[in-house]
């Protein structure tokens, strides 16, 4: 569905992309990670026809965006960071105003789905943020594309407004949509995308599917909350403890990587002899975050 | 092309624009004839004022001449976001994505707020002659005052056009206000200067204060450049639009 090779893209002196490659499927709903900065609303904008690439291809449907003169010519939904609507206009006529054929069977079903139909005549500019971005997915699925480009739909929504929008892109994954989305937030990413790309410095640092990625770098995770700080000693002898892979702490908790769940018997016992009581201590797989973390700490 | 219109509308409805725009020509309207039947006498004292005998046609001149003056002024700051704030605030980005021309978009504004631009003026140029004519006696044909009002609307139609450009150049709604009201003071100035009046929109404003019942054939000139110069500032506007980046992080 979707191709881009070698893609770049300069701001003046800056350059934001340095030849990023990504490969999106029909029908799958592909996260993309990365930190601030690194060039995600920057790829989507080009994608979405909003800006123009300084060098390299991007395909869409085997068709050159360059070669398209109209953002709406690509025939794709595209939800920004902050989707603006106009605020003195109520959702529906909003969505009226946004229909290539308007029809009101088709905004009140769209109003209906996006959980907006009480709200249909209320004017945009007293929505919540969460109600923006669910009109703003309606906006986005209004003219039927079978494609998204959503641009960190979930970011900065309490959790019930998460919630809703996660439930909205597997409902479009349902209907056989394709839908690229970035997110820094990694948990939403597991819960609903069949493949991820992460990008780092304007490159594809990784794209893999979510299962892959698991069964390849998925490895024990022992937590551990000690009830007292672990002296720095301690925990140096500790990393270099057989079967243990990395050490790190954050906020008085420690996650340790280790190569089996054999090992947390070995650490159980390093730290009683070294009379370090534990609070809690949890095996776990490793999650995304951790690999996002890990990747960003290499790079 | 008329849910854009209608989008428009709304916004001139919802966003009080209509009624700023008609109360300020309505209060100079009003407050023209009053002045100079009954403040400028009393500023100017009894033997100076006796020398000096208004009638309508003075008062309404005098009204043309304000709005072009003030109501400029007014209509610059109260329409100054028409395209400045939507690319400023990004509202266009959704309605482009979702396929909505720019000369759609663009047009929709040209036709309502232009339409607006003619409605209001004329009305209250009407006003302004009743009003008149009962202080002061009726001196002035309808047909001429209608003509007139008509010719400085066309002039206030290529104003808002300067307004829409400028917006999409500037992407803020006050610079696009002052360079709008640079370039009609501007043209009114340097053509002064060089007497060529008649060459530019200016020249309309000229005819309009003359109060002539019959369309003079020298009007076309006018009248011919100031249509030119419409078309050519949405021409701009249009192709700005095209090539623009829409980054949704360099538009904030």
């Amino acid at each position: 569905m979707i191709t881009i090779k070698g893609l770049k893209k300069e701001f003046g002196d800056f350059q934001v992309l340095q030849g990023l490659d990504m490969h999106v499927r029909a029908g799958e709903v592909y996260g993309f990670i990365g930190q601030n900065g690194v060039g995600k609303t920057t790829t989507m904008n080009i994608l979405a026809g909003l800006s123009q690439p300084t060098e390299g291809q991007c395909l869409i449907r085997g068709k050159d965006i360059t070669t398209v003169t109209h953002p709406g010519d690509l025939g794709l939904g595209y939800l920004p960071e902050e989707p603006r609507f106009y605020p003195w206009l109520t959702a529906r006529e909003t969505l009226l105003y946004l229909s290539e054929v308007p029809s009101d069977d088709r905004v009140r079903e769209i109003l209906g789905w996006t959980g907006l139909a009480e709200g249909a005549d209320r004017r945009v500019g007293g929505f919540s943020r969460g109600m923006k971005q669910r009109l703003g997915i309606g906006a986005a699925l209004i003219r039927n594309p079978d494609l998204f480009i959503l641009d960190e739909p979930s970011s900065a929504l309490d959790p019930e407004g998460r919630s809703g929008v996660l439930r909205l892109i597997k409902d479009l994954k349902d209907m056989g949509k394709t839908i690229l989305f970035s997110t820094h937030i990694l948990a939403d990413v597991e819960r609903i995308c069949d493949t991820v790309g992460m990008i780092d410095d304007g490159q594809m640092v990784f794209e893999k599917p979510l299962i892959q990625l698991q069964v390849e770098h998925t490895q024990p995770v022992l937590d551990i909350v000690p009830m007292v700080p672990i002296p720095p000693h301690v925990a140096d002898t500790l990393s270099k403890l057989a079967g243990v892979v990395s050490l790190t702490e954050s906020g008085g908790s420690w996650a340790l990587r280790v190569t089996g769940p054999g090992v947390s018997l070995a650490v159980m016992s390093f730290l009683a002899e070294h009379r370090v009581a534990i609070e809690s201590y949890a095996l776990r797989k490793t999650r995304l975050e951790d690999l996002f973390l890990q990747e960003v700490c290499e790079k | 092309m008329k849910f854009e219109l209608q989008k428009e509308l709304r916004y001139a409805l919802r966003s009080g624009r209509i009624l700023i725009l008609f109360a300020s020509l309505l209060f100079l309207a009003l407050l023209t004839p009053i002045m100079l039947k009954v403040v400028l006498p009393q500023v100017l004292g009894g033997q100076v004022s006796d020398l000096m005998t208004m009638t309508q046609l003075d008062c309404i001149q005098s009204y043309l001449g304000d709005v072009f003056e003030i109501g400029g002024i007014v209509i610059a700051f109260t329409l100054c976001g028409l395209t400045a704030s939507e690319l400023q605030g990004d509202t266009w980005l959704l309605p482009v994505c979702a396929g909505k021309r720019f000369g759609h978009m663009v047009g929709a504004k040209l036709l309502v707020f232009g339409s607006l631009l003619v409605i209001l003026p004329v009305a209250t140029l009407l006003v302004d002659y009743l009003y008149s004519s009962y202080l002061f006696g009726f001196q002035v044909g309808v047909s001429a005052v209608l003509i007139s009002g008509i010719l400085q609307s066309i002039y206030l139609i290529f104003f808002l056009s300067c307004l829409i450009m400028w917006g999409v150049l500037t992407r803020k709604p006050i610079p696009t206000g002052f360079l709008t009201l640079a370039t009609a003071y501007g043209i009114q100035v340097i053509s002064s200067l060089f007497g060529i009046q008649k060459w530019t929109p200016s020249g309309l404003l000229t005819h309009a204060m003359e109060l002539n019942p019959i369309l003079d054939s020298s009007l076309w000139i006018p009248l011919v450049v100031t249509v030119l110069l419409i078309a050519t500032t949405i021409r701009i506007t249009t192709s700005k639009l095209k090539c623009m980046e829409w980054s949704t992080r360099s538009a904030q």
